[in-house]
Formats: structure tokens, sequence, C-alpha cells
């Protein structure tokens, strides 16, 4: 924008397409919906822990520095849900070692038996679920959902996630857990309301310790 | 409870290991009944009874490197035999090994060399003594809900009369499935080749022929002999373990024991419900 010694206003040609830009984006904003999704079990239980995301996303995903901690022989969280290039870290807080691995095709690392801060920093360059494990303790297991998009969100101990700022119109959900048996689901809803809710239903397998019989084996701390 | 103690064991095995270790204490507590506690091959001298015992376990372990894992373990364990005291014992015992891994991941292969040493105090005093196993067993966990193990140990025992010395060796298959997420289902089979002790009414010249050392006991009330001679003993045992939180679980197995020596065979039909606390 340019003031003129007439003190007429003349606007150039770049200067008019940011503005559109920008009264575009203000009413996006400004007009933007949420979208709440009720995540139940095959018995109509709430499921905590589920991954709901609207792709793909014109929206441009920032990536986050997560922290995924070792501690009490857990890893917490055990979800985490992070954009494109977004980069972990693994702080042990226990007073024993870890070994953090994980075969993912998402993302392929190991880091071997370590106390305290996080031997290094893995950037997750790719979509997919990242799958970790403990090469010490067999039933530790934790979740990195990666995604090319900023829609996302995790449910709570309701089961139910809320996604906001969605444009109106068709939006393809899809939801994940980390029992879910196959492939994400995924829904196609309307957003056509301040606050559209939906409800998805996932069939999940149960959760096993995955632990040999402690007669046959040490127990390894 | 896990207590900073294991410092004290783990300093003994490789200072290295000070940052991987922990105590864990384990109790168990059982009942047993078995059908044929005599190993009597006739009707007439088998005896039924019934077994309450109980365990407590203390052991620390560590890692030494991505593939090798150590772990060292006391115990104290008591049995007594209803009816029948001079067959009640109690061991202290100690154990030692490690254990190699071949990969990384919850699935890789484990190699467990183990090697057990118990003392024991029997009701009996002839029928102290000591005890030494080393033990071998390959684990492979095929899925998140099953796995299976072989396994192979060696055993000797020497006691304070000779009649209760024993050398014998053990090969075993075992595999668990998870029903559910807290129930577990085991099935065992066991082949065990040694020195077995049976008892007897007299006269069992059939038994005199076969064995090589004998000897006269009251130890059921009433006159017997005893006899120790090489016999087969195929074991096999189904077991449920019930996981009730992180630290309780329950446990019942049904196991049948059919052994055969030199023309004799006799079987013992083996139930057995416990319970583990793991602090």
């Amino acid at each position: 924008m340019k003031i003129t010694s007439s003190n007429s206003v003349r606007v150039s040609s770049s200067s008019l397409g940011a503005v559109v830009a920008a009264c575009i984006g203000w009413l996006s904003t400004a007009f933007a919906m949420d979208l709440r999704v009720a995540v139940k079990d095959q018995n109509g239980q709430p499921v905590e822990n589920a991954v709901v995301w609207v792709a793909p996303s014109a929206r441009h995903s920032n990536p986050v520095g997560r922290e995924i901690v070792q501690k009490n022989r857990q890893f917490i969280p055990e979800v985490t849900i992070v954009p494109v290039n977004s980069t972990v870290t693994f702080p042990n807080r226990d007073t024993v070692q870890h070994h953090v691995y994980s075969f993912s095709p998402a993302k392929t690392f190991d880091f071997p038996l370590y106390i305290g801060e996080s031997p290094g920093t893995v950037k997750l360059d790719k979509p997919g679920v990242v799958t970790l494990g403990c090469n010490i303790h067999d039933w530790m297991a934790a979740y990195i959902v990666v995604l090319d998009t900023d829609f996302y969100a995790r449910t709570d101990a309701m089961g139910v996630a809320t996604i906001a700022g969605l444009p109106s119109g068709a939006a393809n959900v899809q939801v994940w857990h980390p029992r879910l048996r196959g492939s994400p689901v995924r829904v196609f809803v309307n957003i056509d309301s301040a606050t559209t809710a939906t409800e998805v239903g996932l069939r999940l397998r149960p959760a096993f310790r995955r632990t040999p019989p402690d007669t046959e084996g040490g127990i390894y701390p | 409870m896990r207590l900073p103690l294991w410092i004290l064991l783990t300093c003994v095995v490789y200072p290295g290991a000070l940052h991987a270790g922990s105590l864990d204490i384990t109790g168990d507590i059982w009942a047993r009944y078995e059908s044929n506690i005599s190993n009597s091959d006739a009707s007439r001298d088998r005896i039924a009874t019934g077994v309450v015992g109980g365990r407590i376990g203390v052991q620390t372990a560590g890692v030494w490197s991505r593939d090798w894992r150590w772990h060292l373990g006391l115990s104290a364990e008591g049995e007594s035999v209803v009816r029948f005291s001079d067959l009640s014992r109690m061991d202290v015992g100690i154990r030692a090994g490690v254990e190699r891994k071949f990969g990384l991941g919850w699935r890789a292969p484990r190699l467990l060399v183990d090697m057990r040493s118990i003392g024991r105090i029997s009701g009996e005093w002839d029928s102290s003594g000591i005890g030494l196993s080393p033990s071998l067993a390959l684990t492979w966990q095929g899925g998140e809900r099953w796995g299976i193990s072989v396994q192979y140990s060696p055993q000797w025992f020497f006691a304070r009369g000779v009649l209760f010395d024993s050398t014998a060796q053990t090969a075993g298959f075992s595999t668990w499935f998870d029903l559910f997420p807290t129930t577990r289902l085991q099935v065992r089979y066991q082949f065990r080749t040694g020195d077995i002790v049976s008892y007897a009414t007299p006269p069992r010249p059939d038994l005199v022929a076969i064995s090589e050392v004998q000897e006269n006991t009251l130890v059921f009330g009433s006159p017997r002999v005893r006899y120790r001679f090489d016999a087969d003993t195929h074991a096999i045992e189904v077991g449920v373990v019930q996981r009730l939180d992180d630290r309780y679980s329950l446990n019942a197995a049904y196991r049948l024991e059919i052994t055969q020596g030199k023309g004799k065979e006799y079987e013992n039909h083996v139930f057995e419900f416990g319970a583990r606390v793991e602090l």
C-alpha cells in the first residue's frame, strides 16, 4: 500500500493480492469450525489415546519438538502426535538403563543402553506410525503418529477429540489407535456448523503384556 | 518394593552393571495334592497326600550390553508334607546366570544359561544335602500372546545318606498362550532320566533285583523298604496363571507323571494351586 501526495490511496496489484489473502485468512479464521469426534470401541466404551486427524490438509504443518520420557519402566506418553519433520527426544528418568528402538518403516533407529538425557534426537520425516520398544523391558511400548496435517487431536479419557479451525465442507477424517485391528478407520464428515459432532467405532484387540514366564528367564530391571 | 540394595549384589558380579540393577522380591505359596508320593508301582503301596509350601526369592539383574544380561538370586523355600513330616524339607538356594539375546526387540530369541545350587534340610536327616543344577533354556516369543521354550538341565544331589544321592537329566518343552490379557495358559512337557526312590512293602524281589541301594524305613508309619533305581519320567503339565494386578497372581496346574524303568511303571497325578506376589 502506498500513500500519494494527493492523499488519495493508490493500491498496487501486489498489495491488492496481499490484502485479499489477508481477508481470506481472516475470514477463514473467523468462520473456522470445530469437529468433535467421539471414539468408542466394539463394546461401546470410550477409547482414550485414539488419534483423530483430517487429511490431507492444505494448511502448512509446523514441525514441533517433543519428549517421550521413560519413567517407571513405561513410556510417557504412550501416544504422541507430531507433524512431519518434527523431532523427538527420549530422556530416561528411571534409575535403570533403557534401550529405545523402532523397527517401523516410518522411522528406524535405536539408542542403546542409557540413563539420563536422550542420546540423540530423532527427526520424523515421513508420515506413519513409529512403534517404540525397549530392548530390555519387553512390555514397554509407545507410539508416535507422524502426520502430514496440522488438523489432529488425541482422545481424552472420555474418548473425545476436538479438532479446531477446520474449513467448512467435506472432511476425510481418519482414526487410529495402538490396539486397532488393521488400517486407520476413515469416515467422511460434512463440516457445516460451528461445532460438528460425529462418532466413530473402533474394533480393538486386547492389550497383552508380551512377557515370557519368569520361571524361564531372568527378571531384568 | 524395589530397594537400592541391589548395588551390593551387582558390585560383586560386575562393576559396570552399577546402573543396571534393582532388587526384585517374589513370594509364592502353594498347596499340592499328589496321588502317589511313595513312587509305588503296586496299588497297595500308593500313598496320596497333600503338600503345602512357600518360597521367597530375591533377585537382582542387569545388562552388560545390547545382547548380554546377567542375574543373581537367593531364595528360601519350604514344603511341609501332610501326615509325613519326614518328607518335609527346607531349601536355601542361590541362582546365577547369563542371558544372550539374539537380536533387537521383544521377539528376539534368547538363550538362558543358569546355575542353581541349594542346601537342603529335610525332616529325615539322611535326605538332607546339597544340590547342583546348571540349565540351558532357549526361549522365543513368537507373538504378543504366545511363545515357546526348550530346556535342558543335568541335576546332581549329594545327600547325607547314600540312598538319596541322585543324578538326573531333564529336557523339556513349554509353551504359553495368553487367553486374555490377564489369563495365561501354559503347557509343559518334561522328560527326566535318572535316580528315583520308590517305597514298597516287602517282599519285593523284583525291586531288589533292579535297585542299586535299599534300606528299611518307617517314613510312612508302617515298615517299608525304599529302593533307588534308574527310571525315566514323562511329565505333562497344563496350567493357568491369572494375574490379579501388577503384583498379585494366582495359578493352578495339573501334572501327569508317568515313570518307567526296568519293567516297572507308575503314575502320579499332581494338582497344584498357588499364589504369587511380586514386590
